[in-house]
């Protein structure tokens, strides 16, 4: 059984004003193992934070959970009450290290009180042992304990706000992390540094990682899985060397060949044509059609199944026998 | 060369940055140490760097938004604080800049048409501003012009607003543009898209490219599809290195070159790695 399988998920947001809901994410299904490190791609708009944020459940309206289910070893997170998800699952068992992680501090309180105000929020108060943790964890991100814990938010570099960030996901212990571009506003040589941290936390402390990013050239520096995300639906779910290599999907194709490598002649990198999806427009059929060279006609009208080669998932009419 | 071949040139330039610290003391951050650059018409330059290295210092310098500690600015051989008069109106027209965000530079306001036409009736009164700037939109790719003459930034994708922010820069006919990450906004499936639009409008006309960017495999697209021009490392203020970029790339000579090689990400060296089971 995998530790977490999101079954036909839906989320909408309710535009009362122009009397329309988004769909952020149509039908998402996927699963992750235990001890796996789990990339999902996406660009803009894809729903990649809508999706961390609805396993986590801290969607708030206009985001509604329109139908679908999060299992965690089984057990619907949907369906719980919100004190007992609270209690025995957020954070306990599942964390997450947020989107834009520079701004998530309290500017007014120091890095010490951000652990205990973390702590105290699943009811434990016992300071001297939440301190004892929280220097477990930084020490394990490479930040001296005794230096940050008095320091304010303003006086941590980029880089170092980033593993706060981490160390206090890290803080309960959880089975899996949720890390939502955590490497998004990092220069290249601090992203090398994140990424490495990443692969340490899963390897030394067997913790899950769901990777979520933009940018597909930094998947294979961490992620054995990718899952390919586009307006809400997924196009791909395999193997990272698979997908990198031979990629099924043709949105997953002009992603991987819209992206330069040092090595790379000017000719081979093309961009993916056309303008990105209009959230506010449905579109009929599959969502890339309009920027698809391979489009049929039934990709207008039609939406592609789930195929699955050799252990690929691919949504797309060109594998209809 | 002599001097006023340059369009623009920056002469030993340094930038400090003091502040204060405590009651009496100072701390001083050299944010640009004793640049030298030169610009030329039909340049293409693209700076890369780390967060922090002066990338951007380096940018409002050059389009005289900053003035230098010491050294000089120069535009065509003079001084750009010494420009008066036409000579200064002739520095503004010629030089441009496309900001970093699209999201916070366009005033939320004023339609496309709106932002358009406003630099275009200052820099050149005696065309018809409406017809200028459905030129300017369809030079960008934002085609047909009149669907986004009426519309407000928040009704355009980010990649179609730094196409605004493009258009809005070439009102003036600049000989320069100065961009300041302008694909850090847009998704990476754009940003080569946007790269072309840069290459094209260099093949339209007359127009020096200064690219600002800390990605060195989109620094090296944009300096081979342009078929010129050269890569400028900057590291803690100063230029580290300087040249052809594929020279660079396969033989840094600075240290720190090498560091932000190595850490760029690249799928076709994983790729190559992999197969060599490294």
């Amino acid at each position: 059984m995998p530790l977490l399988s999101v079954r036909n998920l839906n989320v909408e947001y309710r535009l009362p004003d122009l009397k329309i809901a988004v769909k952020a994410l149509k039908g998402v299904s996927m699963d992750i193992n235990k001890g796996e490190i789990v990339s999902i791609v996406g660009e803009s708009g894809s729903g990649k934070s809508t999706l961390a944020l609805a396993i986590m459940r801290m969607l708030k309206p206009p985001a509604v959970i329109k139908g679908g289910n999060v299992y965690y070893n089984g057990v619907d997170l949907l369906s719980l009450s919100e004190h007992e998800f609270n209690l025995k699952y957020k954070w306990v068992k599942v964390s997450m290290v947020p989107q834009a992680s520079q701004n998530i501090f309290n500017p007014t309180m120091r890095v010490k009180d951000h652990f205990l105000d973390t702590a105290r929020a699943h009811g434990i108060s016992d300071e001297a042992d939440v301190l004892k943790r929280a220097s477990e964890v930084l020490e394990f991100t490479k930040l001296d304990p005794a230096r940050v814990f008095n320091l304010y938010p303003h006086q941590l570099s980029g880089g170092m706000k980033q593993r706060v960030a981490i160390a206090l996901s890290l803080l309960l212990n959880p089975e899996l992390v949720i890390m939502d571009e955590p490497t998004a506003a990092l220069d290249v040589v601090t992203q090398m540094e994140i990424l490495k941290l990443v692969k340490m936390i899963n390897e030394e402390l067997g913790t899950t990682i769901i990777f979520i990013t933009h940018d597909i050239s930094i998947v294979p520096m961490v992620a054995s899985r990718v899952i390919v995300l586009y307006n809400g639906e997924v196009m791909e779910i395999g193997a990272t060397e698979d997908v990198i290599i031979d990629p099924k999907h043709p949105y997953t194709k002009a992603l991987v060949q819209s992206t330069p490598s040092l090595s790379s002649s000017p000719e081979e990198v093309r961009p993916i044509p056309g303008e990105p999806p209009n959230p506010l427009e449905d579109i009929q059929g599959c969502p890339f059609w309009p920027r698809c060279q391979y489009a049929m006609d039934v990709c207008k009208v039609e939406k592609p199944r789930e195929y699955n080669i050799n252990g690929r998932v691919v949504r797309c009419h060109l594998y209809e026998k | 060369m002599r001097s006023d071949e340059y369009l623009i040139e920056l002469r030993d330039v340094c930038v400090y940055f003091t502040e204060r610290v405590g009651l009496f003391g100072k701390r001083v951050t050299k944010a640009l140490d004793h640049v030298n650059l030169g610009i030329r018409d039909n340049d293409v330059i693209a700076v890369v760097g780390e967060s922090g290295a002066g990338k951007t210092t380096m940018g409002r310098v050059i389009l005289g938004l900053q003035r230098p500690t010491s050294g000089l600015a120069l535009f065509k051989g003079k001084d750009i604080y010494s420009l008066r008069g036409r000579e200064f109106e002739e520095f503004r027209r010629s030089v441009q800049w496309v900001p970093q965000d699209p999201y916070s530079s366009l005033d939320p306001s004023l339609t496309v048409g709106e932002q358009l036409m406003a630099p275009i009736r200052r820099w050149n009164p005696k065309v018809n501003a409406e017809t200028r700037a459905e030129e300017l939109l369809r030079l960008v790719g934002l085609v047909p012009p009149s669907f986004y003459m009426n519309k407000y930034p928040h009704q355009l994708s980010g990649g179609q607003r730094q196409r605004v922010a493009i258009a809005r820069s070439l009102a003036s006919n600049p000989r320069l543009i100065v961009a300041d990450e302008p694909v850090t906004m847009i998704d990476s499936s754009l940003r080569i898209g946007f790269i072309n639009t840069f290459i094209e409008l260099m093949h339209r006309s007359s127009l020096s490219l200064v690219f600002i960017t800390h990605d060195l495999a989109l620094a090296r697209i944009l300096l081979l599809k342009s078929g010129r021009g050269r890569v400028v490392i900057l590291r803690n203020g100063r230029i580290v290195e300087e040249g052809d970029i594929n020279e660079i790339i396969s033989n840094p000579k600075d240290e720190y070159t090498k560091v932000l090689i190595n850490a760029a990400p690249d799928l076709k060296r994983w790729l190559k790695n992999r197969e060599e089971g490294v």
